[in-house]
Order: C-alpha cells, then sequence, then structure tokens
C-alpha cells in the first residue's frame, strides 16, 4: 500500500546539515504490523513523517494506494490525512478541553457521516479499546495509559487506512504498553488496518510481524517474521 | 463536536489570559462608551439651549442684521412683527413661534456699571416656545397685559407700574438685589439715541446657560419695543418645528408665509446652518473618534499578544489537528473563534459597565461648575451623558471589530507552519 | 557569571525572537509617543495662554488698590492707586519694572459713515503711557495698521478683531461713552490712530487702547491708576517676584500685590480640569500599555522554561537568573520607550516648528484659554525623561512576578519535556 522510492530528507540546523533520511526504497503491504527501528538520531521519525505527509521530502516519492502524497498543498494534504490517516503520538497530545469521548469524536466530526453512523462508530470504538465509562473525563483525569487508549481510539474510529504510530509505548510503563500494544494488534487484525511504528522499545519491535531497522538514515535490515494474514 | 463549541472551551483553558484580554477590550470599551455618552449629552444640551435661546430652529431676521451683529444695530428690524409671528405659526409644521428683541444695556450703581442682556419676548407665546415655567425660581411670569406701564397710556413711562422682569439670578447677585426689588437699566435706541426704564423684580429664572443666568433679563415685548423705539418691530422671530418635520421643507414653507407678512428683506435660516459653537461639536467628535480609536489600538495589541501566547503554547496541538486532518484554514477558523468571543465577552463586558456608569451620570449628571467659569459657551455647566445608539452600539461593534481584526494577525500566521514543525519538542 | 556576560546574554536573547520583541517595544511606543504628544500639545496650549496673558493683559503680577480685586470684573474707578509714581520708583529701584495703566469698561459707539453701519459694542478701556508701556507689555509690537499712540492725544488703538467686526480703519472717529470716577456720564471722542493684531484673543476681541492721561482727563482719575503692573517670568506664577514686591511695598498702606493666576481666573480653572481629564486618558493609555508588555514578558519566561531549569541545573544562582530576565526586561523597555521616544521627538519638531492651525472655530469663542488659532508643541526634556523612565521601569515591574513564578518551580518539573 505504501511505496517509497529514492527518499530523501535533510535538515539545516544552524551551519550544520542533517542528512536524516539518505535514499530510502521501501514498499509495505495492507494490514502489516510494522515497526520502524533504529537509535535515535536513526531518522525513524522522520519517515514516519513523510509517510503521514506532515512533513515534505526533498527527493524521492511516496506512493499511498497510488496517490502521490505530497506533491499537493496543505490543503489537499490535509484531506488526504483526514480520510486516510490515523496517528498516535508519543506523548498523546490530545485535546485537554474535551472530554475522551469529544477527543475521539473530533476526528470524526471532519468526515462528512450521519449522526446516527457517528454515534454507532463511537461506542464501537470505545468499547473496543476498554473505555467504557471513562469517557466523560477530560485527559487531565485519565492516567497515561488510558490517554494513549482515547488516541488510539481517535486514530482508528474513522477506519483509516494507515495508521502512524510515533514511539507509542515511550511515556507509558512496560505492562500499560504491552496492553496498548496489544489493543493495536487486535485492531490491526479485525480492522485490517495497516500499522506503521517508530520505536526503539525492544517490547514493540518483538510484537512486530516486520521489523525494518534503520541507521544514519538508511535501512540496513528488513525483517519479515510474520506474513499479514 | 464543532468549532464553536471547541473555541468556547478554550476560553477557560488559560484563565489569566483570557481575563487579560478580555479587560483590554473591556476598559477600551467602556472608556470610549462613556466619552461618546458624555459628548451625545453636551451636544443635546447645546442644541436645547441654542434653540430655546438663542437660534430657535429656525431664526427669521432682517438680512442685513448678521452682517452687522456684533454692533447691535437694532434699528435693522424685522417689521410688521405680529402678523409675522402670526403667519409662521399657521405654517404647516411649525410648533411654535414667537418674536424677540435683544440688546445689552446697563445698571449703574453707585459708580459700578453692570453690564446686562435684556430681550423682548411674548411671555404667553415663550411658555410654549421655550418652556420657560421650567427654569422659574421664584416669583411668576408676568401676565400678558395689552397696555403697557404707564397710566396714561403706551408713552408714559413715568407710571407707577414698573415694568415686570424675569431676571437671571446670577444677576439679582450681582445686583444685589431680590424679588419685587427694582432697577433701572440704560440702553441704545434704534433711533441710536440712548433711553431708560425701570424694571420690578416679578420672576427669578435659573437659566441653563450662565452667560444668561448671570447677565440676562426677560421683560415683555411691548414695553421692550417702547424702550428701544421699536413699536411694532422685532429684532428676530424664531420657529419651532413639529417633532419629525421635514427641516428643509418647512423651512422654505415658513420663510415664505414670513415673507409674504413683511416688507423687511428677511434671512432665514435653519439653526444648524447657523455658525455657533455646534460647529464644536463637530469637531469634538472627531478628536473623541480619534482617542476611541487610540483606545482600541492599545487594546488591539494586548490581543495580538494573548493570541500569539496561546497559539504558542498549543502548538503541539495544532500540528495533532492537522495530522489529523484539519485544514491549516480550519485551524485559522478555531483560533479566530476564540478571540471573536474574548473579543465580544470584553467588549460586553465594557458596555455594560459603560452604560451602567453612563446612567448613572445621566441621572445625577456631571458638575463642571467649576471648570466652566471663564467659559463661554452655550453649554450647562452640569452635563448629563447620554446614552446613544452610536455611544453604545456602534461603539461595542468597533470594538469588537477591532479584538476580531487584531487577531488575525498572529492567527494567520498558523498556515505557515508546517504540521511536522509545530509537533516537534522544542 | 559576570556583569558584561549577563548583559550580553540578555542582549542576544532580545533578538532570538526579535517579532514578539518588536511588537512589544511597538506597543510600548505607541502609549509612550500619545503620552509625550499629548502633553507637547496640553503644554504649548498653558505656554501660549500664559505668555498673551502676561505680555498682553496681566502682566507677571499687579499692584492693586484694596477692594479692587473683589470687584475686578465690573473694572471700578472707585478702587484705585493714588501714588502710583511712588510706587511705581519704589518697585524700579529694586530692579522690577512697573508701568501703571488705568482699565475702565465703556460702550464704543460708531456711525454709519464712515463706518458700515451704525452700533455699539461693549469694550474694556485700558488707558497706557506709551513711553514706558513697552517695559512690561509687548503691544507697541503688534501694531499692524497706523501707529502707536502718543501721551496726551485724542487716540485709540483698537484690537484687530474689535476693528475688524465694526469695520474701521485708521482715522476713523470713535465716541466712548462710560462714567468718570465721580459717577458722571462722559464721551470719549477719539480717533482711531493703530490697529494691533495681538496673539491674545481676549485682547483682540474687547480692548481700546488711550493715552493714560488722556483717560485721566476725561475720567477725572487725578492722578490715580486701576493698576501697577509688572514684567517678570513669563512661564507659571513668579512667587519669589510677588514676595519681593510685598516687601518693597510694606511701607504703602492700601493696595495689594496679586499675582496673575489671580487675575485669570477663568483660565486657571480651565486649566486645571483639562488636566485632570487628560491626567486620567494618559493613565489608561499606560494602563493597556502595561498589560500589553507584561503580556510579552510572561509569555517569553513561560516558553523559556526549560531554558531556565537547565541554567539552574548547571549551577546558576536563583538571584543571577533573575537579573538576567530582568535586565532582558529592562532591555525590551530601552528599545520601546527609545522608539516611543524617537518618534515623540519627531513628531514633536513638527509640532514645534509648524503647529496645528485651528483658527476657524475659535474666533467666536471664550473659553478661558488665550490661543491664538495655532497649537504648538513645547519640547520639555522632563516629559521626555519621564517617558523613558516610565517605559523601562514599566517593563520591569510586569516582568517581576512571572519571573518569580519561573523560579518557584522545581527544578526537575521546569525540564520534564512535554
Amino acid at each position: 500500500m505504501i511505496t517509497i522510492t529514492n527518499l530523501v530528507r535533510t535538515y539545516q540546523t544552524g551551519d550544520n546539515e542533517v542528512r536524516a533520511l539518505r535514499n530510502i526504497d521501501l514498499a509495505i503491504a495492507t494490514g502489516e504490523f510494522a515497526a520502524i527501528a533504529g537509535p535515535s538520531g536513526s531518522g525513524k521519525t522522520t519517515l514516519l513523517n513523510l509517510i503521514g505527509c506532515i512533513d515534505e521530502p526533498d527527493e524521492g516519492t511516496i506512493e499511498i494506494n497510488g496517490s502521490v502524497v505530497h506533491a499537493g498543498k496543505a490543503k489537499e494534504r490535509a484531506l488526504f490525512r483526514r480520510e486516510n490517516l490515523g496517528f498516535v503520538f508519543q506523548s498523546f497530545n490530545l485535546v485537554p478541553v474535551l472530554t475522551a469521548e469529544e477527543n475521539i469524536a473530533l476526528s470524526l466530526s471532519l468526515l462528512d457521516m450521519p449522526a446516527a453512523e457517528r454515534r454507532e462508530r463511537l461506542r464501537a470504538i470505545i468499547d473496543e479499546v476498554g473505555l467504557t465509562g471513562m469517557e466523560d473525563r477530560r485527559p487531565a483525569r485519565l492516567s497515561g495509559g488510558q490517554q494513549q487508549r482515547v488516541a488510539v481510539a481517535r486514530a482508528l474510529v474513522k477506519d483509516p487506512k494507515l495508521v502512524l504510530a510515533d514511539e507509542p509505548t515511550a511515556n507509558l510503563d512496560s505492562e500499560t504498553g504491552a496492553a496498548i500494544l496489544d489493543l493495536m494488534h487486535e485492531l490491526n487484525q479485525s480492522h485490517k488496518t495497516t500499522f506503521v511504528f517508530s520505536t526503539h522499545d525492544p517490547m514493540v519491535m518483538d510484537r512486530a510481524d516486520r521489523l525494518i531497522t534503520l541507521r544514519d538514515g538508511r535501512i540496513v535490515d528488513d525483517d519479515l517474521r510474520r506474513r499479514a494474514s | 463536536m464543532n468549532l464553536t463549541q471547541i473555541a468556547w472551551r478554550n476560553i477557560g483553558r488559560n484563565r489569566r489570559r483570557s481575563v487579560l484580554s478580555v479587560t483590554a477590550t473591556a476598559v477600551a470599551t467602556m472608556s470610549v462608551v462613556m466619552l461618546f455618552s458624555l459628548l451625545s449629552g453636551i451636544a443635546d444640551d447645546m442644541a436645547s439651549n441654542l434653540t430655546r435661546f438663542y437660534t430657535g430652529e429656525v431664526r427669521i431676521r432682517n438680512e442685513e442684521f448678521s452682517t452687522y451683529e456684533y454692533l447691535q444695530p437694532l434699528h435693522l428690524s424685522v417689521d410688521n412683527a405680529e402678523a409675522t409671528v402670526a403667519a409662521v405659526e399657521g405654517t404647516d409644521g411649525v410648533a411654535a413661534a414667537v418674536p424677540r428683541i435683544s440688546g445689552g444695556g446697563a445698571v449703574f450703581q453707585d459708580d459700578r456699571r453692570i453690564a446686562l442682556l435684556f430681550t423682548g419676548v411674548d411671555f404667553e407665546r415663550e411658555r410654549e416656545f421655550s418652556n420657560i415655567d421650567e427654569i422659574i425660581a421664584g416669583g411668576e411670569i408676568p401676565v400678558a397685559s395689552a397696555e403697557p406701564a404707564g397710566p396714561s397710556g403706551p408713552s408714559d413711562t413715568s407710571g407707577p407700574r414698573l415694568v415686570p422682569a424675569v431676571v437671571g439670578a446670577g444677576v439679582l447677585d450681582r445686583l444685589g438685589i431680590g424679588l419685587g426689588d427694582r432697577f433701572t437699566l440704560v440702553t441704545r435706541t434704534a433711533m441710536r439715541g440712548s433711553n431708560a426704564m425701570s424694571f420690578e423684580v416679578a420672576g427669578v429664572a435659573r437659566f441653563p446657560v450662565p452667560a444668561l443666568n448671570d447677565a440676562g433679563f426677560w421683560a415683555p415685548l411691548p414695553d421692550v419695543q417702547r424702550l428701544v423705539r421699536m413699536d411694532g418691530e422685532a429684532g428676530e422671530v424664531l420657529a419651532r418645528m413639529d417633532r419629525g418635520a421635514d427641516e428643509r421643507a418647512v423651512t422654505e414653507a415658513l420663510a415664505l408665509s414670513a415673507r409674504e407678512a413683511t416688507s423687511t428683506p428677511l434671512e432665514v435660516k435653519y439653526w444648524k446652518e447657523i455658525e455657533t459653537t455646534y460647529s464644536f461639536i463637530e469637531m469634538a467628535q472627531v478628536i473623541y473618534s480619534i482617542m476611541g480609536l487610540i483606545f482600541f489600538i492599545l487594546a488591539g495589541t494586548v490581543i495580538i499578544n494573548t493570541t500569539m501566547m496561546a497559539i504558542y503554547e498549543r502548538k503541539k496541538e495544532i500540528g495533532t489537528l492537522e495530522a489529523m486532518g484539519m485544514t491549516p484554514r480550519e485551524v485559522v477558523r478555531l483560533f479566530f473563534t476564540e478571540s471573536l468571543f474574548l473579543a465580544i465577552l470584553g467588549a460586553g463586558a465594557g458596555l455594560v459597565v459603560g452604560v451602567i456608569f453612563a446612567s448613572i451620570l445621566s441621572r445625577t449628571g456631571i458638575d463642571f461648575t467649576e471648570a466652566f467659569r471663564g467659559v463661554d459657551m452655550e453649554i450647562s455647566p452640569v452635563l448629563y451623558p447620554k446614552i446613544t445608539p452610536l455611544s453604545t452600539v456602534v461603539v461595542t461593534a468597533a470594538s469588537i471589530a477591532v479584538g476580531a481584526i487584531t487577531s488575525l494577525f498572529p492567527t494567520t500566521r498558523i498556515t505557515r507552519i508546517q504540521p511536522v514543525e509545530a509537533l516537534r519538542d522544542e | 557569571m559576570n556583569a558584561r556576560a549577563g548583559v550580553a546574554l540578555a542582549w542576544k536573547n532580545l533578538f532570538r525572537h526579535g517579532r514578539r520583541t518588536i511588537i512589544t517595544a511597538s506597543a510600548l511606543a505607541f502609549g509612550l509617543l500619545v503620552y509625550i504628544m499629548a502633553d507637547s500639545m496640553l503644554r504649548g496650549i498653558e505656554v501660549d495662554t500664559e505668555r498673551n496673558l502676561i505680555l498682553y493683559e496681566t502682566g507677571a503680577a499687579q499692584v492693586l488698590a484694596e477692594g479692587y480685586l473683589e470687584e475686578r470684573d465690573l473694572r471700578p474707578l472707585r478702587y484705585a492707586i493714588e501714588t502710583p509714581e511712588e510706587i511705581e520708583s519704589a518697585l524700579e529701584e529694586s530692579g522690577i519694572k512697573a508701568v501703571a495703566r488705568t482699565t475702565f469698561s465703556g460702550e464704543l459707539i460708531v456711525f454709519q459713515d464712515p463706518f458700515p453701519e451704525d452700533g455699539s459694542v461693549q469694550v474694556t478701556g485700558y488707558g497706557i503711557d506709551p513711553s514706558d508701556d513697552g517695559d512690561v507689555y509687548r503691544l507697541e509690537e503688534t501694531i499692524t495698521k497706523g501707529r502707536f499712540l502718543e501721551p496726551g492725544e485724542d487716540g485709540a488703538v483698537l484690537g484687530g478683531w474689535l476693528a475688524e467686526d465694526i469695520g474701521a480703519d485708521v482715522g476713523y472717529p470713535i465716541t466712548i461713552v462710560t462714567r468718570t470716577r465721580g459717577g458722571f456720564f462722559q464721551t470719549l471722542e477719539l480717533d482711531v490712530v493703530g490697529i494691533a493684531d495681538t496673539p491674545n484673543p481676549i485682547i483682540n476681541r474687547y480692548a481700546v487702547f488711550v493715552p493714560i492721561d488722556t483717560a485721566d482727563f476725561y475720567l477725572q482719575m487725578e492722578g490715580a491708576v486701576t493698576e501697577i503692573a509688572v514684567a517678570g517670568k513669563l512661564r507659571g506664577v513668579d512667587r519669589a517676584l510677588t514676595a519681593q514686591m510685598e516687601q518693597e511695598l510694606a511701607s504703602f498702606p492700601g493696595v495689594d500685590v496679586v499675582g496673575w493666576d489671580r487675575l485669570a481666573m477663568d483660565y486657571v480653572a480651565i486649566a486645571q480640569t483639562k488636566n485632570s481629564g487628560s491626567s486620567t486618558i494618559l493613565f489608561f493609555v499606560f494602563v493597556i500599555a502595561a498589560v500589553g508588555v507584561s503580556n510579552t514578558v510572561l509569555m517569553s519566561i513561560l516558553e523559556r522554561r526549560r531554558e531556565i531549569g537547565m541554567m539552574r541545573a548547571m549551577g546558576l544562582y536563583d538571584g543571577e537568573i533573575r537579573r538576567l530576565l530582568l535586565l532582558e526586561a529592562a532591555g525590551i523597555g530601552v528599545i520601546g520607550a527609545g522608539i516611543g521616544i524617537a518618534l515623540g521627538a519627531v513628531t514633536n519638531y513638527f509640532l514645534v516648528t509648524n503647529g496645528i492651525d485651528y483658527s476657524f472655530w475659535l474666533r467666536d469663542m471664550d473659553a478661558g484659554y488665550r490661543i491664538t488659532g495655532v497649537l504648538r508643541g513645547v519640547w520639555n526634556g522632563d516629559t521626555f525623561a519621564s517617558a523613558f523612565a516610565a517605559g523601562v521601569i514599566i517593563t520591569v515591574i510586569t516582568a517581576m512576578m512571572p519571573v518569580r513564578r519561573a523560579l518557584r518551580t522545581t527544578i526537575v518539573e521546569s525540564l520534564r519535556t512535554d
């Protein structure tokens, strides 16, 4: 579903030029549960950002289901993300003034659908991520794990083709982290949504069906352990 | 979950900052509301004083009088005064009309010369025209008598009956006399000679204009006509129109009627066309508008600041929303809506406080007597602010507009941030 | 960290967020600019008025007979100074320039031919000594038509607006009707010898000047005068002068010394109101400028929470950090105030050299101020200095609270990456 060709991304920090990604070629199939691993500075977050078209490459192309996502203007890219992508962040990034349910509903509100369907989807996803009973709480009153569940629900409620998760377990203890990962794996199986992570958490790397390792902006290893079913 | 609800919730997010924005807008709005209310009050006051005591709503004079007004040219009068007044009164749209003769004279006490302004009036008509009952503070308004003073008729000034006068309270203080006392006025006549007449203080008036209160008195027209040798003539005829009348049409109509009644070549003018200190009001309006603008600009800088702060603090959120698929423009709209709410809250609060103060003051008035001591304008010393659509609705709308527009400066910059930059950890 | 490094760091930090610094500085600058302009104009009005009062109407102070001051509005002749020469000498000997004048009120009568129309108008007559009136007053310099007065002649100099209003020209005959000191009617038949255009609207509108000996003759003053005016400072009331005068004249019974302010109560009254009105406005200007400034300062400190935590972790004392941040705030204040002052100076230059012309709406108005329609600004070092100081102080004071709060958080908290 994702085809990356000759991707290059360089940053300027002051006088320095940082080559975050050097000529990456990569293909990810639909339904995969893939992790991009590597030490810090290896470029994994950058790669994720580029796939998610919240950043623009300097060279190369990224195609998602045939569309070259980064070519359009900000508005077109936003619309693409709206309809096709879900994000999960390391620091949850929930809107503090909205309740759990409202946070999830927010991502749905960007799409056109009848109110009944909206309500139905909300109820279903809240149930699936195990937040029933907590949906009226604001993030301040939720634990880290619960907040991340909200984030996952928010990403998945619109049934995206692709979910990008940037170090989703980094701010969670190992038990909670494992629970979240299990949740995401389940959703990957049940919804057939493609999941791509970036991580340096060994537990996550272990659970991934495919492990892509980056170092210094290049892919040094690509290990497909389990085929997507 | 729509934009408005989110925007509303976000206001409570950083209470101190929202309070800051709201307060700045409120203070600016309140100040300008009160300023304009005061100005409206002054305008009304001046208009009332001018039309009651100086120019009426339409003023009819001998067309040469105004050119030499400075010289008190009584001989440049309006002939057939009574017929002219009647003709004007009969015109459609005219509510009341009066004849008047005004001039300056002096009262001598020992060797002190006290200058006074006299006005010969038709008291009956004046009750309707200038509502003099309202300003009488003692004694009474002289009853109209067909015959002027003097036992042997019109030209006899030696009679025991003195001419009754309604005298300004300040005049009585200056002369050191009271109700029932008499004083003698010396003046120039229309024939350029001089004449004198004795008056009895029949009534005391509190004229709203200090100049009149301290130096003016009113006496029956027939007696004044005799004093200045203007039998049957008037210095001017003033008219008031019905409420809501078409000024231009009525002025033209009464000019026609007046010109038929007298052979004197006339100048007929609507009061706003006469050069008076009323033009000061127009200038004051400009000045106040400028001051209002300055206030709003200053408040606007506060809003720019707070908005910038809010955007900065919520950068990650902006990035997240854009990652979720909100377009930059939609994000801008969110922040703009928040600023708009704050502007409305601030302007609303300022409006309410400003109106409360202005209402209170409109009842108690602001006493400028001390400040206006040397001022010679037709303004009463105690002023009452007036709440008008201009001073409230327009000011509030302007305030909200400025608040909303200034918030656009920082918010539109959001479109230039890449989502990835916004999400970055500093 | 030593002082120099601290200042250098503070300075550099200012430009990290150039845009925000500029915006804050601008808000401050704008507020100060308004303050400077308003102050300059108000002072300009005051300076103008006082000058015009002193040089054309009242002198710096006057010697009056006891009882005159209370009835001054009526211009009574009965309270007069009987021995003016002695008083003048006494004052001149102690270095004070003094001139005698006799002021009276009367009615000016004109007849058609050569005047455009018959008429009369109330005027104030000033009997002046042409030979030494210039020691205190500037009337002679303002003669625009004809000439100044000569002693003993039956001539008059008219105020410019008065002449214009009645249509007078040099050579025209006028009649003034008044009363003598004894209370008898008197007519002065005079010829207009000159017309004066003074900067003082009261004089222009109402004044008729005649030689003092002529006035003395017609008014039967027998050598007495109504006032002796002295020269002095053109701005403010010279208390030293009045004190000196009181001392010199202690031996003369029956006379009072009054400063010009007591002779121009109408001006004093409205000047006070205007001042308090504008003080209120300026207060609001400051409040809003202060809010704008504090906001930005707050923001920049919040933003640098982590950096501050880092510095503390590195071992900088809290006091040093506080100094650094306040120095930055002062820096913004200096920049903003500097811009405000610079702009203020530029606009003030125009205000002082060209002024704002508004004579058209003054012509028919008496409002206590003696101004003739061109408002000029005034250079006042104090205003600029205080504006600058205020700008810097406001900024520093508004920074103090957020700085204190920033330093109260624990180091760990401020280093957290969330």
